[in-house]
């Protein structure tokens, strides 16, 4: 190993202006997962958005819930924790669902373990705040009646 | 389109770097080109940098890395695409020749990505989706991406963890010939399906390396060539480029990329030909699942069949398109700016015959580079025409 020498440190955190996003970043911590619909053409927007690049119209936005339950596109348990996400206890399933409004969103699955999820199987929608302040999306599997 | 060629290329070792910086690295491959073309930096019109910097402690790396190489005077720009960067300088050079602002072109893709820790480097990777929606909340790595992408494939067509291994293992096989991959030895099946899991099911040896290196190219109009007499010019017959969405959830399915799709058609369509034509290709394996999925949607097979041909060696050498016999992203690395333009100086050699051991057997003298930026919101294919 040859020589090395340190360099400055740059410190990047930003404070981010979701204003026109609000009911989105409220409803994750009322439970509810949102999306936005343009009234004027119809397109629904996950992740939402508050001006329809379909037809240029920011006038008929909607502010819709994305779906309270959905089926299981695809997952993953990851086991690396980028910075940032060292202070979670274990590795995390990441997934993508597809919810009863026909739309998809990514979240966490909770509450099961990687071996018993399969691509297909149906998950309840939730929202929380966890202990550091930051927002979840969470899949909890529905066990078949 | 007016013709532009090849005339020389260079590549540095890739890997990781401890002994050197980055415009030292850039440097390695520059100075290879230059004396592989036969032509010094005054006969240079433009260098296009390409670059992703996000990991480096040089906010705007394209400038140092032209001082260096003796492009001060020649380097007005600096190109990203994510992880289809290289190509992307590419495209943006071979445009600047064809339209006639340029009858000369470098390009140069460095990247140096060891010099911050793994969890630095994981969260900078991550966050190539659409930051607010994915890595805020969900803490995405770009083996997450992938995995997300194996999970359905795998479900849908039946291809499993030993296939996945055979990508590593040909990779690794090719790579242990390349003295200038990263890694340089053979491993064997139980060796990567033994690994520790990254993101699931992918394990360590499903994962290119972060890695450090650079790649250049030197293009010339049909024009120059013909009349500086440079040797064995390669042709671009075509690059074909695509995108899809930043946001996942905004994808149809989960088992190939569109933008790879639309790429690929775009591609064959301007050079006329089809993957029947195609001798010998380096397509963008920076996860083992990747690899299987650019067989299908660059045609060399049906969607979901890309673990048969796989198994069949159809895609060794010797086999009806041999891949990545320079050991792939997975195994010669993946400095994310150098990848596309490494891909050009391995197809290249390749189309010159000068790749000795590794050399495919060329029938049509027709070779194609897929190079892909991030989860697949954009793609380049090129198609290389031997001299």
């Amino acid at each position: 190993m040859g020589l090395k020498i340190k360099s400055r440190t740059l410190n990047l955190s930003h404070d981010i202006p979701v204003e026109r996003l609000k009911p989105y970043w409220e409803g994750l911590s009322k439970g509810v997962l949102m999306a936005t619909r343009c009234e004027t053409c119809g397109v629904a927007f996950y992740p939402p958005q508050v001006d329809c690049s379909q037809c240029l119209s920011s006038d008929n936005i909607k502010w819709v819930e994305a779906g309270e339950t959905g089926t299981l596109v695809t997952f993953t348990e990851s086991h690396l924790k980028p910075q940032g996400f060292e202070q979670y206890a274990g590795n995390y399933i990441i997934a993508v669902v597809e919810t009863n409004k026909g739309l998809k969103v990514a979240g966490w699955v909770i509450d099961a373990a990687i071996e018993q999820l399969q691509v297909g199987d149906r998950v309840g929608i939730s929202t929380a705040i966890l202990s550091d302040g930051f927002p979840s999306i969470r899949f909890t599997p529905i066990k078949p009646e | 389109m007016p013709k532009v060629a090849v005339v020389g290329v260079g590549n540095s070792r890739f890997g990781r770097r401890d002994d050197a910086i980055l415009q030292e690295i850039a440097f390695e491959a520059v100075r290879e080109a230059l004396q592989d073309a036969d032509l010094s930096q005054k006969e240079i019109d433009l260098s296009v940098v390409g670059t992703v910097g996000s990991r480096s402690y040089e906010a705007l790396p394209a400038g140092p890395i032209n001082d260096y190489c003796g492009f001060s005077d020649k380097g007005p720009i600096r190109v990203e695409a994510a992880c289809a960067t290289g190509s992307a300088a590419l495209f943006t050079a071979h445009n600047s020749i064809a339209c006639g602002a340029a009858d000369t072109a470098i390009v140069i893709g460095a990247e140096k990505m060891t010099e911050v820790d793994i969890p630095t480097t994981t969260a900078v990777g991550g966050r190539g989706g659409s930051y607010l929606w994915e890595f805020h909340m969900l803490g995405t790595s770009f083996a997450a991406y992938y995995a997300l992408y194996a999970t359905r494939h795998m479900s849908k067509f039946g291809t499993t963890p030993e296939d996945l291994a055979r990508v590593s293992v040909k990779g690794h096989k090719y790579a242990a010939m390349n003295p200038k991959a990263c890694f340089q030895k053979e491993i064997k099946m139980e060796d990567a399906l033994n690994s520790k899991v990254i993101a699931s099911p992918l394990k360590l040896y499903d994962c290119c390396p972060v890695s450090d290196g650079a790649a250049a190219v030197v293009l010339a109009s049909e024009d120059k060539v013909r009349k500086a007499g440079l040797k064995d010019p390669v042709w671009i017959d075509a690059i074909g480029y695509g995108a899809d969405t930043s946001n996942l959830t905004r994808r149809s399915d989960y088992v190939g990329l569109n933008a790879s799709v639309n790429a690929a058609k775009m591609a064959y369509d301007t050079a006329k030909v089809g993957p029947e034509k195609v001798d010998v290709a380096t397509v963008h394996d920076c996860f083992t699942i990747a690899e299987i999925m650019a067989y299908e949607d660059l045609g060399f097979c049906p969607k979901g069949k890309g673990k048969d041909i796989l198994r069949d060696g159809e895609t060794e050498i010797g086999g009806r398109i041999p891949v990545n016999l320079d050991g792939g992203l997975k195994a010669k690395g993946h400095p994310l700016g150098a990848t596309g333009v490494s891909m050009v100086y391995e197809l290249t050699k390749q189309l010159r015959g000068e790749s000795g051991k590794r050399q495919a057997r060329l029938r049509n003298n027709i070779a194609l580079a897929h190079n892909v930026g991030g989860h697949g919101f954009s793609a380049y294919v090129t198609i290389l025409r031997g001299p």
